[in-house]
């Protein structure tokens, strides 16, 4: 969980990398920022922006009228950078709703990739659970619907399949996280017709390289990343400890586009989701996804760093 | 795995507490009453605490969690469910059944139960005004689920020879989840939930033995 103390912190080291940066950027570099790498979703060829947005904790704000309008700013500006999926889960508390809430506010309908899962044991349960999402986000297309941490997912599976070729969603996918299910997921990947996997990656949780990812290769799965800064612990990690100067090679002006470059960079990843409740970190996150990205030797570069620090 | 913030947990709390002004003085000084009865037992005080506190209960139940929380965490449903069971079982054994006995006797026990009582009445609400709460808004025993759930403990403790262990296993388990819940979101004023649920399960199981 993110704390306050965490959000100082990453506001420290990076506020004054992001002053320098704003102080001599041309106005209308700053207004029109240059677009998002994509991926191509392996089953389709569509591409789709390499930054998305993830919704647990920051986007359960209830029905409080001020939090929602901050939060509606956060959603804008994801848009404004060039943001598309939007994941969630019923979950995250009132996440679903306060991302339709958002939308009906926002004119970026068409550029959402609307994302979110199902979570609950039982095919007519998760049928009932899917079409509160559907009025919750106020869609009546999912892009993609996951089923959250495999749980019964053989059963979800079947109506993932009808909805798919009904139309009423457009790519199916399984997801886990802290790096748990490895196996069961590797099963599913093997042998279900999926389009989407979602798991825990970043550069201290790195078990996903040695299995899930190449196996996404191998059979063409596009692939969600979650837990990109570790649910923030990776900036506790770096507390204090300036970026090093080789970052500027691959455009990192922040240690949370250090981290999410190094997520986005690994081939195989076609999407990173990470969460935030301030616009600002959001700009920061955003910019990860823009300009040059690491190369496999800047990649064990950038894990040596971390391993001294 | 708290699907919420700190910071939004908290703005619900105070609004909670804002819609139910000025009901937390009436609240305050039912505890109050009840402190005393248990002090200076009269016919059917037992009985009478009881219903109070299902009151209490059922209250939480459908009112702080059923409406309140319940759009912050699917959890809310669950503690909603057992808030209003808790109810229930208080009005069939305390209240209907008249199975406890809440008279205070001077033992380690009973000052426990006691402290526990005093402490969900003044101390918990103090320590959240302490902490930037107005004072109208303070978390008091009958709207708050934390200083109700010690107040109860606090009750469960002073009820002489046995404590029906229906009666005592949500109190002390959801006191215990509570206070795990602090520690992960960062609440240290509820940090005593975790402690005080640990004693009243000790203190309740050697009452119980002692009694059989």
């Amino acid at each position: 969980m993110k704390s306050p103390y965490q959000i100082q912190r990453r506001q420290l080291l990076s506020g004054a990398a992001c002053g320098i940066a704003a102080s001599w950027l041309p106005g209308k570099l700053m207004a029109t920022p240059a677009a998002l790498h994509t991926r191509p979703i392996p089953k389709s060829g569509e591409a789709i922006p390499i930054i998305g947005m993830g919704s647990w904790i920051t986007l359960n704000v209830g029905d409080d009228p001020e939090l929602r309008a901050d939060r509606l700013k956060v959603v804008q500006a994801f848009f404004d950078e060039g943001g598309r999926m939007i994941d969630s889960s019923p979950m995250y508390g009132s996440s679903e709703e306060v991302i339709g809430w958002c939308m009906a506010r926002i004119p970026a309908r068409e550029r959402l990739f609307a994302t979110t899962k199902v979570w609950t044991p039982t095919r007519w349960l998760g049928e009932k659970q899917m079409e509160k999402s559907f009025a919750l986000w106020g869609v009546d297309r999912f892009d993609l619907m996951q089923i959250h941490n495999l749980l019964d997912w053989d059963a979800h599976l079947e109506t993932l399949l009808e909805w798919k070729a009904a139309g009423r969603i457009r790519y199916i996918g399984v997801t886990t996280s802290h790096g748990r299910r490895h196996d069961d997921l590797a099963d599913i990947m093997e042998t279900q017709p999926i389009d989407f996997v979602q798991f825990t990656y970043n550069v201290q949780d790195r078990a996903a390289e040695a299995r899930l990812l190449p196996l996404a290769a191998e059979r063409g799965i596009a692939v969600i990343i979650n837990r990109p800064f570790r649910g923030g612990d990776l900036f506790n990690r770096v507390e204090r400890q300036p970026l090093p100067p080789w970052a500027a090679e691959i455009g990192c002006a922040n240690w949370a586009q250090f981290f999410l470059k190094f997520v986005v960079s690994h081939p195989t990843v076609t999407c990173a989701i990470p969460a935030t409740s301030k616009v600002h970190h959001l700009l920061e996150n955003m910019a990860a996804g823009r300009g040059t990205l690491p190369d496999s030797a800047m990649r064990a570069r950038m894990l040596r760093h971390l391993e001294i620090l | 795995m708290i699907p919420f913030s700190k910071d939004v947990f908290l703005i619900v709390v105070e609004r909670y507490a804002a819609a139910m002004q000025p009901s937390q003085v009436i609240a305050f000084l039912m505890g109050c009453a009840m402190v005393d009865m248990v002090r200076r037992p009269r016919a059917s005080s037992s009985r009478m605490i009881c219903f109070i506190l299902a009151a209490a209960w059922f209250w939480i139940g459908t009112v702080y969690y059923g409406s309140y929380m319940a759009g912050l965490s699917w959890a809310a449903w669950i503690a909603a469910a057992a808030f209003i069971l808790q109810a229930a079982l208080l009005l069939i054994f305390g209240t209907v059944r008249n199975s406890m006995a809440l008279h205070y006797e001077r033992n380690l026990t009973a000052n426990t139960g006691l402290g526990l009582m005093l402490y969900g009445l003044f101390v918990y609400p103090a320590t959240a005004v302490a902490t930037g709460i107005e004072l109208v808004s303070a978390p008091v025993i009958g709207l708050a689920p934390d200083s109700t759930l010690l107040f109860t403990l606090g009750v469960l403790l002073i009820a002489k020879h046995r404590t029906p262990l229906l009666l005592a296993v949500l109190p002390i388990g959801l006191a215990a989840g509570n206070g795990i819940s602090a520690i992960l979101i960062g609440l240290p004023e509820d940090y005593i939930m975790l402690p005080a649920a640990i004693a009243a399960l000790v203190m309740t199981v050697m009452k119980n033995r002692a009694a059989a």
